[in-house]
């Protein structure tokens, strides 16, 4: 049964307007994707392998100095509704809910979470870390994921390629496996209906909107990047050159 | 397009000319930026971008062919980047602007303690190849680790 006490502010603190421009800019999430070396995608998977993985990272992810305490949510053994309330609270995503249409929740689906870090285990790449945080601050919610990210590495076998750079289930997350994405509250735009154009406009500045809730989402290895550009979260963290 | 001014709610229904002399930017105008366009393909699926090949390789792994990736826009595993490397080069290029990953660097724990000799190996890899796509930052990053390590 899920036990949302185990998390501070029931996992909802992204949503307390406590953070920068919290005005304007609701949550700020970066998310990394990574994948262990030697085992299927999780779409090819078998369960047994699906479960192992799940082990070997819940395994790694306690030794994260920056993960202590987390919580550990198993997916596969929880009902469509806390799933479902999960998926809400934005910790996890559709697919690791098992919501998407004629899907079900995967076996060795799990969730580590502290609240505004956590990791998503099995959904579409082995891993999914990710930071969220209230308003406008990118900049920290990467600065303690690749914190995270580092603690792993000592610990898992990442999929990485010298020219590619790390491996993803879909190529368009190829490279850092980064994408970093802000919730903004536009109802003025969507009242006049006008979101569009900043949807669009914001094609050119190597962005992209999602949703009628007009999340732009930006990203140094996905399709929605400029490719010469280098997201401002950090000077290390990289891009593609042309 | 939809004004509120003075509480006073305007619908205009203009063409691209007209629309463009307000200052508003419309699908069409924005249909002919190579990103849009770009993005449109992927949102049809990245697989689509491929080059067409001859589809009975099969990745000795996982034993996925390019028909499943295809199909489904999603790899295997690690290794199908291997086995495809050669279509998958083109699709990265097209996708990300070039294959050569720029950054950070994945570098194995147990080969930084037990293996010098070959992590030294992989970095100066990484170095010619950093070098031949012009990537001079992510060079000099590479050239200090290496004369870390020696």
């Amino acid at each position: 049964m899920l036990d949302l006490d185990l998390l501070p502010d029931g996992g909802m603190s992204w949503l307390d307007a406590s953070g920068p421009e919290s005005s304007v800019v609701l949550s700020s999430r970066v998310r990394l994707a990574r994948n262990l070396q030697g085992i299927a995608f999780t779409t090819r998977a078998d369960d047994g392998e699906l479960e192992a993985t799940r082990d070997q990272i819940i395994g790694a992810a306690r030794q994260a100095a920056v993960l202590e305490g987390a919580a550990e949510f198993r997916l596969d053994g929880l009902e469509p509704l806390e799933r479902q309330l999960l998926h809400e609270r934005h910790m996890i995503s559709r697919d690791l809910a098992g919501l998407e249409r004629g899907r079900t929740v995967r076996r060795g689906a799990a969730l580590l979470t502290n609240g505004e870090l956590g990791m998503m285990i099995n959904e579409e790449d082995h891993l999914r870390l990710q930071s969220l945080r209230s308003g406008s601050d990118l900049t920290g919610a990467y600065a303690v994921l690749e914190r995270l990210d580092t603690d792993l590495g000592r610990h898992l076998p990442l999929a990485f390629h010298p020219e590619f750079g790390y491996l993803t289930a879909c190529p368009t997350n190829v490279g850092t496996g980064l994408r970093a994405s802000v919730l903004i509250h536009l109802p003025g735009l969507v009242l006049t209906k006008r979101s569009r154009g900043p949807s669009r406009g914001s094609l050119r500045s190597g962005s992209r909107s999602a949703g009628s809730t007009a999340r732009a989402a930006r990203s140094s290895a996905t399709s929605s990047s400029s490719p010469t550009r280098r997201p401002s979260a950090s000077p290390r963290r990289n891009s593609w050159t042309t | 397009m939809t004004q509120i001014v003075d509480n006073s709610v305007t619908t205009l229904h203009l063409c691209e000319q007209c629309a463009a002399e307000k200052g508003v930017h419309t699908g069409a105008s924005v249909a002919k930026l190579p990103l849009a366009g770009f993005l449109a393909s992927v949102g049809q699926g990245a697989a689509a971008a491929l080059p067409p090949v001859k589809d009975d390789q099969a990745c000795g792994f996982c034993g996925a062919r390019l028909q499943d990736f295809r199909e489904t826009g999603r790899l295997g595993c690690p290794h199908c980047y291997e086995t495809f490397e050669q279509q998958l080069r083109e699709l990265m290029r097209r996708i990300h602007g070039s294959s050569q990953h720029v950054g950070e660097v994945y570098l194995p724990a147990t080969a930084a303690h037990q293996d010098d000799r070959r992590l030294l190996a992989e970095l100066r890899e990484q170095l010619r190849r950093a070098v031949a796509a012009e990537n001079f930052e992510l060079a000099a990053d590479l050239r200090d680790r290496i004369r870390g390590i020696e």
